[in-house]
């Protein structure tokens, strides 16, 4: 029978915390009792597997990834605005973009084209279009499974989703004349946000919350968006253009997660 | 690692807005909150968003965090729990990171270690959070009983105690999948 005596020399041992006298003691044990020796093999087994190697330095970008995000969420904090208050507000402390918008918001075009891999080509200005649930197996280099492009008064948008193992990567680009806002809302049970960065250019701001990620630009933004797929889940994304008091959508609705090849 | 009294007041001006102060603590603990996500997950990718993603959240909880603690103990348990998450929700097949992976063995060697990695990892997270906190930061993270004793705020002795009954727990879960005898 294994004693907790035993146990308890074997792994200060192993941890390094042994005195001397437990180490001889321990030695003198293995060296005699075929059990204490198994049991001390068993436990050795245990440490180099739970053994992590060297710590690595973290990737260069990691840090500058927080900060933009934190200078973004404090904006956001600060504010105290919804998306749409945080177009308003822009337009009244620029009184100009009003003066442009009331020329933009009266010919604001919703544009929407949404494609898959296969499926119809959607027609613009619905506002929902399914994409096909038929997805390509990963590859090296993943083609979209799902894009829009939006247009809302000076702004444009494009949005494209990926899936790779595990994770749906949406990326987005916006340009506008003002400010615009671009929204991605989906089933929290289905997706969940794990990770966002900005690309090239950083927008203003970037708010993630469960089942919605929102972004606001004031000119180029584009980042790149990761998400966690909710095992047999279908999910759907919808994604919102606002600026200029107009808005478009659409919404790219996914098949489940294709399965993996034995 | 800061003391608790640098968390404690860079949380503070944090909070009062000065953004550099949660750079500090960012600067101070993404290396070793990296190496922990890259144990849990084994995939530098996956290690890399989920780092950034528990700073954000640490950042907008901040106002929850309660200065006689640690920093680190805070934010380490928002990790734990987000990694956690994050296995379940990941498949079983997920490719590991090459630079997990140790250079220089037979692709049947890397399998069969990368299996068994695995299966370590998964063993680590049906254990208790006690028994599971210790194992973590001991192996994970190389703390000493004294630096855990600290972080856990509970006597070196029940570190200690708590790692003998964690190990051989995580041994009888390893036996029962066939990892060890």
């Amino acid at each position: 029978m294994r004693n907790s005596e035993l146990e308890l020399a074997i792994q200060d041992v192993l941890d390094g915390v042994a005195t001397r006298a437990q180490s001889d003691w321990l030695r003198h044990r293995i060296a005699t009792d075929p059990e204490a020796r198994a049991l001390y093999d068993e436990r050795e087994t245990l440490f180099q597997m739970l053994d992590p190697g060297p710590m690595i330095e973290p990737p260069d970008d990691l840090a500058p990834g927080v900060m933009r995000a934190i200078g973004s969420t404090r904006a956001r904090h600060l504010d105290h605005a919804t998306g749409i208050d945080w177009v308003r507000g822009a337009l009244t402390r620029r009184p100009i973009w009003g003066w442009v918008y009331g020329f933009g918001a009266g010919a604001a075009i919703g544009a929407l084209v949404v494609s898959a891999l296969s499926g119809p080509r959607p027609q613009p200005g619905r506002e929902a279009l399914p994409v096909s649930g038929t997805m390509a197996p990963p590859t090296a280099i993943e083609p979209a499974v799902a894009r829009a492009q939006l247009a809302a008064g000076t702004a444009r948008a494009t949005v494209e989703l990926r899936r790779t193992a595990g994770a749906l990567w949406a990326t987005v680009a916006t340009t506008a004349d003002g400010p615009a806002e671009l929204t991605l809302e989906f089933d929290p049970a289905a997706l969940s946000a794990i990770a966002f960065d900005w690309g090239q250019h950083a927008g203003d701001q970037i708010e993630i919350g469960p089942g919605q990620v929102r972004v606001g630009s004031h000119g180029a933004a584009d980042a790149r968006l990761r998400l966690a797929e909710g095992a047999g889940r279908a999910p759907r994304v919808r994604v919102v253009l606002r600026s200029g008091g107009a808005s478009s959508s659409a919404v790219a609705a996914l098949g489940p997660l294709p399965r993996e090849s034995p | 690692m800061l003391s608790a009294r640098d968390d404690a007041a860079r949380v503070r001006r944090s909070l009062e807005g000065d953004p550099r102060a949660f750079e500090e603590l960012v600067e101070a603990y993404q290396k070793v909150l990296f190496n922990l996500a890259l144990r849990m997950v084994r995939n530098r990718e996956d290690a890399h968003d989920l780092t950034q993603s528990v700073f954000i959240k640490a950042y907008r909880s901040l106002h929850r965090y309660d200065d006689r603690h640690k920093f680190f103990s805070w934010i380490y348990r928002i990790m734990i729990h987000e990694s956690i998450n994050l296995l379940h929700r990941r498949r079983p097949h997920e490719p590991l990171d090459e630079r997990i992976v140790q250079p220089g063995a037979c692709p049947a060697e890397r399998w069969e270690r990368d299996e068994m990695n695995g299966r370590v990892r998964e063993a680590v997270t049906r254990l208790s959070e006690d028994h599971r906190d210790v194992i973590v930061l001991r192996h994970f993270l190389q703390l000493s009983h004294r630096e855990m004793s600290e972080l856990l705020r509970v006597p070196e002795k029940t570190v200690k105690s708590r790692l003998h009954t964690a190990r051989q727990r995580l041994g009888e879960i390893l036996a029962r999948t066939g990892v060890v005898r």
